[in-house]
Formats: structure tokens, C-alpha cells, sequence
């Protein structure tokens, strides 16, 4: 669906060192088994333990990098959410050949931002990747080269020869379906949606980024867009999810028109519940104005999964300002 | 020296020539892969008369450089013709150099380069270079994607798609090649090829060239064995130059310093091939009736509809900067530079239904397998024969190729009461805005309205429209482009909204 040509993750110099590699391990890797140690970690796919921290992390009034800084500082760091040793999928929205300040794509600082704590938390490995809808989009989002200098490399999709079938159980609509074999396999998912007018879905937020991980994106637009945006969590729900509502597109989403009206509130709601951070985007994003907030269904389909609570008024929230 | 020197331009060339092709290269490298796909002299026939002027005084100077140079062609039958093979003088008739060459020119000039590029060496190579694009380079990458994967090394993989017209021309074109590079050298050039007859005349009379000395010849043949065109006639010492490629070789190989390039002495043409071949009239009259015969049997189809041989004359989406299906037609010489470089994998190579049989391998936009991505033009950058105009980034967004039709009924938020949104979502133009018809107990429902007025053509909404049967939404394509309004209502105002509260 999408091609990234350009997004070559690594130097010329070091894609020749791995060809070279290949030739090597054409026969080394005929007879070993799959690395042990992807597997080797499912073991600690556990929930944090959410006891005495915040369910919900608001901030606003600064940077999108200095505002992870401290929110994750206020749901117990980043350590809380990743063990040593952890190879770690991050699933920014970047599916637009879009600049940053456009609100179409999450913001590059925040991205770079969320793969260093990462890293510091003892992450062995940090990847990002989505399933885009333009080529170009991850260069030209920013995100590919934040992900590179924090460190991370950015996973490109050209083909589904990577993606494996997995089932969602429980899923209304969504059954099985395909996604990248990371998406299986790493040990911790992040999501870093960015909030925003969406044309069919209202807004576009944590739910509705999580689409990004499967190949056959024409599925759930075929079999009832909304229900698969809340079906798929039940496959595998984001370890921490956070929401970049630095920029917000008000109008004319996901992508975005040279009219749109972009806001700025420079906020950020960050959660390990993907439906408190749905619903805190949503609340807010009726407060600002923006397009769409009447009709978000898929939020509704997810809390009649128990995917996590909505009610903003029952949970812990510590609100912040930098 | 020489030898060398012509050594490195022509594998230089070669190698920039076959990565040009490769489908997976960035955008940005479209400049370099332009410069050697402009520097053929075939698609530029039609396209830079000054360049093809260059390269005939060049050709009437030097010899046929470009042949052994420039070609991409040249290495290919090199490759093919093997190692240490040994050649021998070959007396060709007129007929036999000139009459295929001649029909391909008529063609070019004529309206139909596609049937021309038959034996164009350029677009020839081209074909043959994506088909091993197709078949070779990118499951190997697969195939070393499977394997890093393995090691948690994530690298880029690509689809891996058969385009077949290209690779059976290409194979067609393949066995041809063995077989005259086997039976003798570059027989291709001075039998087939438009771009060898055509350079073969000012060569005939080029300034500097290989020449025998007869008084230091031993009449021993090692020159004649060793020249691919089959040029040399040891026996009378002479050496044919129009049929000289200027590889070097034999000047390389002659121990006795009989064999050189350097100014020729008197600049008398060499017409012993003239005059032996008698039948020259009969030759003209035969290429004149072969010429109008490739001419007049397309133009006859065209005018009489039949389509097998002219294509179907409906609109067939071909990509911004072609003008018109005519001005296409008549420029684009097939060579599926554009094909395999589209990052939207929307050009295809058509078959014999769109343009007819004359227009084989010519390519069109197909939005059932892909999309023309509304940020690129790389394209209208590459094409070496002007069937695809240069065109900015900005004019190229505006160029309207065809226009977007929706039919309610086939819709899924019709026949399945769910909501899907997919086209408006993609649309880079802002010309489908989702309305608001109901709900349903799946939820709210929208339906896509079309602004036509903004509609590009670009086939995205049609190839992310998840009904696949019979599409909801789909192009409609125009014989001529046109331009498309730019939806720009006010400019961009990032309102400054500090210390908002939070909503909860």
C-alpha cells in the first residue's frame, strides 16, 4: 500500500556490511533456529502494576520532548514500563508526507524523546514502524531521523513477506489478521498516536493509530471501520500509549488540507490504558473545537471489549504543566 | 590505451545504466538515472534534435564511438557473445543492414516508436534490465530479508511482481541476441539496429579511423579474427568503417604495427560495398515499400478501428506530463525506465488491449494496482524520449489526468450499512469530503462527495476502495489533460493557544 524507497533506516556502508552478512548467514541461518532470543523474552509481557501511580498523565505548556519528560516521570518512569533488555516496537503516526507543524504526523522531538528513555530504561533494541499511506512519509514526517538519533532504526514496509497471521480473539469484526512480525514478537509495544480530525472515524487517536500495524488496511474499512479499530487492541494492547496534542488538526483529517485549521495546545496525555487515553484525547478535543468528536464509535466498541476505563472522573490523573 | 579508455566509459556507462533501472532506488537519484537514459540516441530522435546532431559530426569525426561507448546494448551482446571468440569478415547487402533499420526509423517517425523500439537498443536494454529487476534482484532481497530477519536485522523488502509483456519482449529480444551474437559478434548492429544504420553512414566517411598498412601487413588475420562487427577484410586489406564500432580491439591485437586508428590519408569514402551490391534500386524500392507498409498498416487500423492492432481508442490513464494519448503515443518508445521506478507502482506495461499491438509495453496507470503518488514526478523527470514533459513538482500536482466517479450503490456504506471512509481519508487534494447520511446500528454513517473541480485523477481513492469486485469509486480517464482548481479556502494559521486547560 505504501512505499517508503527512500527510508532506507541505515548508511549505505552498513547495508553493505549486512548484505555481506547474508551471504555469510545464507547457510548459518538455513540450519539454526529462529533467534532465541526474541522468544526468550515473551516471558516479561507482563501489565505494569499500575498501584499508587497515576492512571493518567496530563501536561501542557511545553516542549513535546521536555512534556514526556515529565510525564513519564509522574506514572513512575519509564523503567515501569520496560525491563532490561527488552526489544521494544514503537508505533508513532507517521503515515502522512507531512511536516510536523501540519499535525498529521506525531511530533519527531517526542518520538526521539520516547526511543532515548527508552534506551535508558535498559531496552536492548528500539524499533518504530507503521504501515503508511504515502511514500516518502517517514523522511518526510521527521520521525525516520528522530528514530535514528535516538538511537532506534525505523522499520520499512514494502511488502508483507515480514507480516504474520495472528488471531484476534474476541474480535467482533476483526478476527485474524496480519501484522509485522515485530508486532508479534517485541517484547513491549509503545504507541505514539497523535491526536487529530479524522474524516471517517472523528478523531484519530491511540485506537484508531493501532491500524498502522496491520497490512491489509482495506479490511477494516471493508468490515466496518470502527469495530476492527476496537477489535484489534484485543489481539495485543500498547504497553504505554502517548498521545502528541502539540499540534491537532482540527479539520480536514487525517491527512490534512492546505486549509486545515491546525491548533496548538501543546499537550500530551499519556496512559498505559489505551481507552483513558482515547478518552482524555476526546474530551479535550471537543473542548478545542475540533471536527468529528460527535462520532467516535470505535470508543464505544472498546469499552463494550473492557479494553479499559473511560470514565475520566474514576481514575487517578496527575495534571502537569512544564 | 584507447582500448582501455573505451573499456571504462562503456562499463561505466553500463553499470550506471542497469542501476538506473533498479525499482527500489530513491527518488533523488532520478537526476543520474536521467543523464544516461537522455543520452541515447534512439529516444531522442523525436526529442533533441541538437543531441543527435552531436552525435552524427562526433560518429563522421571518431568513428562510431557511440556504439562501443554510449550503447547499453554494446555490453549486453559483449556479455552474450562470450570470451575469446573468434570472428570472421562478413560481406552484408544492402538489404541486409538497411531494410529492418529503416522500418524501425519509419515507425519512430511515423507515430509509432513502440513498434519501433523493437530493435531500438536503448529500450531494448531497458526491458531486458527491468525483467531482471523483476526476476532476479528483487526476490533476492527477499530472500535476504527473510534471512537478516532472522539475526532481528529489519531490512527493506519489496514486492515481487511479473510485468509479463516486458519479460517476454525481453526474452524474445534475449534469444534474438544469443543467436546473432553467437553467429557473429555485433551482427545486431549492422542488421537490426536503427541507431548502428543510421551512425553507419557518417562513419563511413569519419576523419579518424582504423586503417591497415598494407606495407607492414602479414596478412596473418588476427585482426579480422578478433573484430566483433566483422569489419575487417584481411584478405583485401581493408576494413569496412561504416561497420566499425570502434571497440580498439584490433589495434590492440596487431603485433606488426600494421593497424591503426589515426586520421585517415585520403578522405575517399570507403565504397567498395557500394558498388559491389548491385541491386542498390532494388534495395531503395524495397525499403521504401517495407517503410510505407510499417507506416500505412497501423494508420490504416487506426482510421479503420481496428483495435486489435491500434488499441481500443478509449481513455487509457497515462501519467502527468504525457500531454495526450496521441502526443504519448507518439513519443514513448517503451523502455520501462518510468515502469520501474514508479514508487506508486501505478505505471504498468500494457498488454496488447490498451494501445493495440503497436503499442505493446507502452505504459498506462493502473489504480487497481497502485496509485500516482501526489508528491512525485519522477517520471516526468526520467523519460528519455519527451513522451512523459518535464514537469515541476507543483505544476505536476495540478495536472488533472482524469477525473473520479463514485457510484453510491456499489458503496459499502450503502450495501453495508458500515462505515469506511478509506477514499476521503487518502485523497491528496481535498476533493472528497465525507457527508453525513444516518447511522445504523454499526454506527454513523458517511458517504464520499466528489469536488471535481480539485479531482487530479490521481487514482488513489480508487486503489485504497476496499470494494474490489466492481470499484465504488474509480478514475475516469482523459484522452487530453487537463488542470485541476487547487483547494486552498485560507492559508495555514497555527493559532497560538498557550495555557489552555485541561477538558477533565
Amino acid at each position: 500500500m505504501k512505499k517508503n524507497r527512500n527510508d532506507f533506516d541505515m548508511s549505505r556502508r552498513e547495508f553493505l556490511k549486512r548484505t555481506g552478512l547474508v551471504t555469510a548467514g545464507l547457510g548459518l541461518g538455513l540450519v539454526m533456529p529462529k533467534h532465541p532470543g526474541l522468544y526468550a523474552q515473551e516471558a516479561g509481557r507482563t501489565a505494569p502494576s499500575s498501584a499508587g501511580f497515576s492512571h493518567l498523565a496530563a501536561v501542557k505548556n511545553g516542549r513535546p520532548d521536555l512534556m514526556f519528560d515529565r510525564g513519564i516521570e509522574a506514572l513512575g518512569g519509564m523503567g515501569r514500563f520496560i525491563s532490561r533488555g527488552d526489544i521494544v516496537l514503537l508505533k508513532p503516526n507517521a503515515s502522512f508526507n507531512s511536516s510536523p507543524e501540519r499535525g498529521a504526523t506525531t511530533n519527531p522531538a517526542l518520538v526521539r524523546r520516547v526511543v532515548e528513555h527508552c534506551y535508558n530504561a535498559g531496552a536492548k533494541r528500539v524499533y518504530a514502524i507503521d504501515h503508511t499511506l504515502t511514500s516518502n512519509a517517514y523522511k518526510n514526517s521527521g520521525i525516520l531521523q528522530a528514530v535514528k538519533d535516538g538511537g532506534g532504526s525505523m522499520v520499512n514496509i514494502e511488502s508483507n513477506s515480514a507480516y504474520v497471521k495472528v488471531t484476534v480473539e474476541g474480535g467482533r469484526r476483526l478476527r485474524e489478521t496480519e501484522v509485522h512480525e515485530l508486532v508479534a514478537e517485541a517484547d513491549k509495544l509503545i504507541n505514539i498516536p497523535i491526536l487529530k480530525n479524522h474524516n471517517s472515524a472523528g478523531i484519530s487517536c491511540s485506537l484508531k493509530n493501532l491500524m498502522g500495524l496491520v497490512w491489509d488496511r482495506s479490511y477494516y474499512h471493508r468490515n466496518n471501520l470502527d469495530q476492527c479499530i476496537a477489535d484489534f487492541p484485543l489481539y495485543r494492547k500498547p504497553d504505554l500509549n502517548i498521545v502528541d496534542a502539540y499540534y491537532v488538526m482540527a479539520d480536514g483529517g487525517p491527512r490534512g488540507r492546505s486549509s486545515s485549521r491546525i491548533l496548538n495546545p501543546k499537550m500530551q496525555f499519556l496512559s498505559h490504558d489505551i481507552v483513558t487515553a482515547d478518552a482524555a484525547a476526546l474530551a479535550q478535543a471537543k473542548q478545542l473545537g475540533v471536527r468529528g468528536t460527535g462520532g467516535v464509535d470505535y470508543l464505544d466498541r472498546a469499552e463494550e471489549h473492557r479494553l479499559g476505563i473511560r470514565d475520566l472522573r474514576t481514575i487517578k490523573i496527575a495534571r502537569l504543566s512544564v | 590505451m584507447m582500448k582501455i579508455l573505451r573499456r571504462i566509459i562503456q562499463w561505466t556507462v553500463s553499470a550506471v545504466f542497469f542501476i538506473s533501472f533498479l525499482s527500489f532506488l530513491p527518488q533523488e537519484s532520478g537526476g543520474l538515472s536521467s543523464l544516461t537514459a537522455k543520452l541515447q540516441f534512439f529516444p531522442a530522435v523525436k526529442r533533441f534534435p541538437v543531441f543527435v546532431l552531436v552525435v552524427l559530426i562526433v560518429t563522421w569525426l571518431f568513428g562510431r564511438v557511440y556504439c562501443s561507448t554510449l550503447c547499453p546494448l554494446a555490453t549486453v551482446q559483449d556479455v552474450l557473445a562470450g570470451r575469446n571468440r573468434r570472428f570472421s569478415f562478413r560481406k552484408l547487402s544492402m538489404l541486409q543492414r538497411y531494410l529492418v533499420p529503416l522500418l524501425s526509423l519509419a515507425a519512430l517517425l511515423a507515430g509509432f516508436p513502440a513498434a519501433a523500439s523493437l530493435t531500438d537498443p536503448y529500450s531494448l536494454s531497458g526491458r531486458m534490465v527491468s525483467s531482471i529487476n523483476e526476476l532476479a534482484i528483487l526476490p533476492f532481497i527477499d530472500l535476504s530479508g527473510m534471512i537478516l530477519r532472522s539475526f532481528s536485522v529489519y531490512i527493506s523488502t519489496f514486492p515481487v511482481q511479473f510485468r509479463w509483456i516486458t519479460i517476454l519482449s525481453s526474452l524474445v529480444s534475449l534469444g534474438l541476441l544469443i543467436i546473432l551474437s553467437r553467429i557473429g559478434g555485433r551482427l545486431f548492429c549492422n542488421t537490426l539496429c536503427p541507431v548502428g544504420a543510421m551512425l553507419s553512414v557518417p562513419s563511413r566517411w569519419a576523419i579518424f579511423a582504423h586503417r591497415i598498412n598494407a606495407d607492414n601487413c602479414t596478412a596473418c588475420g588476427a585482426c579480422e579474427k578478433i573484430c566483433k562487427a566483422g569489419a575487417i577484410d584481411v584478405s583485401a586489406k581493408n576494413i569496412d568503417s561504416s561497420k566499425c564500432i570502434s571497440c580498439f580491439n584490433c589495434s590492440t591485437v596487431c603485433r606488426y604495427d600494421a593497424l591503426k586508428y589515426g586520421r585517415r590519408q585520403n578522405l575517399t569514402a570507403d565504397t567498395s560495398e557500394l558498388q559491389a551490391d548491385t541491386s542498390r534500386r532494388d534495395f531503395l524500392k524495397k525499403a521504401a515499400a517495407g517503410s510505407a507498409a510499417a507506416v500505412g498498416i497501423p494508420l490504416i487500423a487506426r482510421s479503420q478501428g481496428l483495435s486489435f492492432l491500434s488499441g481500443q481508442g478509449s481513455a487509457v490513464a497515462i501519467p502527468p506530463g504525457a500531454v495526450s494519448r496521441s502526443h504519448f503515443l507518439s513519443r514513448c518508445t517503451s523502455c520501462s525506465l518510468c515502469i520501474s521506478r514508479c514508487p506508486g507502482n501505478v505505471l504498468q506495461p500494457a498488454a496488447f488491449s490498451r494501445y493495440g499491438l503497436t503499442g505493446a509495453g507502452v505504459p498506462y496507470m493502473d489504480f487497481n494496482r497502485g496509485s500516482c503518488e501526489y508528491e512525485c514526478h519522477l517520471c516526468s523527470s526520467l523519460c528519455p524520449g519527451g513522451a512523459i514533459k518535464p514537469l515541476l513538482k507543483e505544476t505536476k500536482k495540478q495536472v488533472k489526468i482524469g477525473e473520479a466517479r463514485f457510484i453510491r450503490k456499489f458503496c459499502v456504506v450503502e450495501t453495508d450499512g458500515t462505515s469506511c471512509g478509506a477514499c476521503g481519508e487518502i485523497c491528496p487534494t481535498g476533493a472528497i469530503d465525507m457527508i453525513h447520511i444516518g447511522s445504523s446500528p454499526e454506527g454513523e454513517l458517511e458517504i464520499p462527495v466528489i469536488h471535481n473541480q480539485y479531482c487530479i485523477g490521481c487514482g488513489a481513492c480508487q486503489f485504497v476502495c476496499p470494494v474490489k469486485e466492481k470499484n465504488a469509486i474509480f478514475v475516469e480517464a482523459f484522452k487530453i489533460h487537463g488542470r485541476a482548481e487547487t483547494r486552498e479556502e485560507a492559508p495555514v494559521e497555527i493559532s497560538e493557544e498557550t495555557d489552555s486547560d485541561f477538558a477533565f
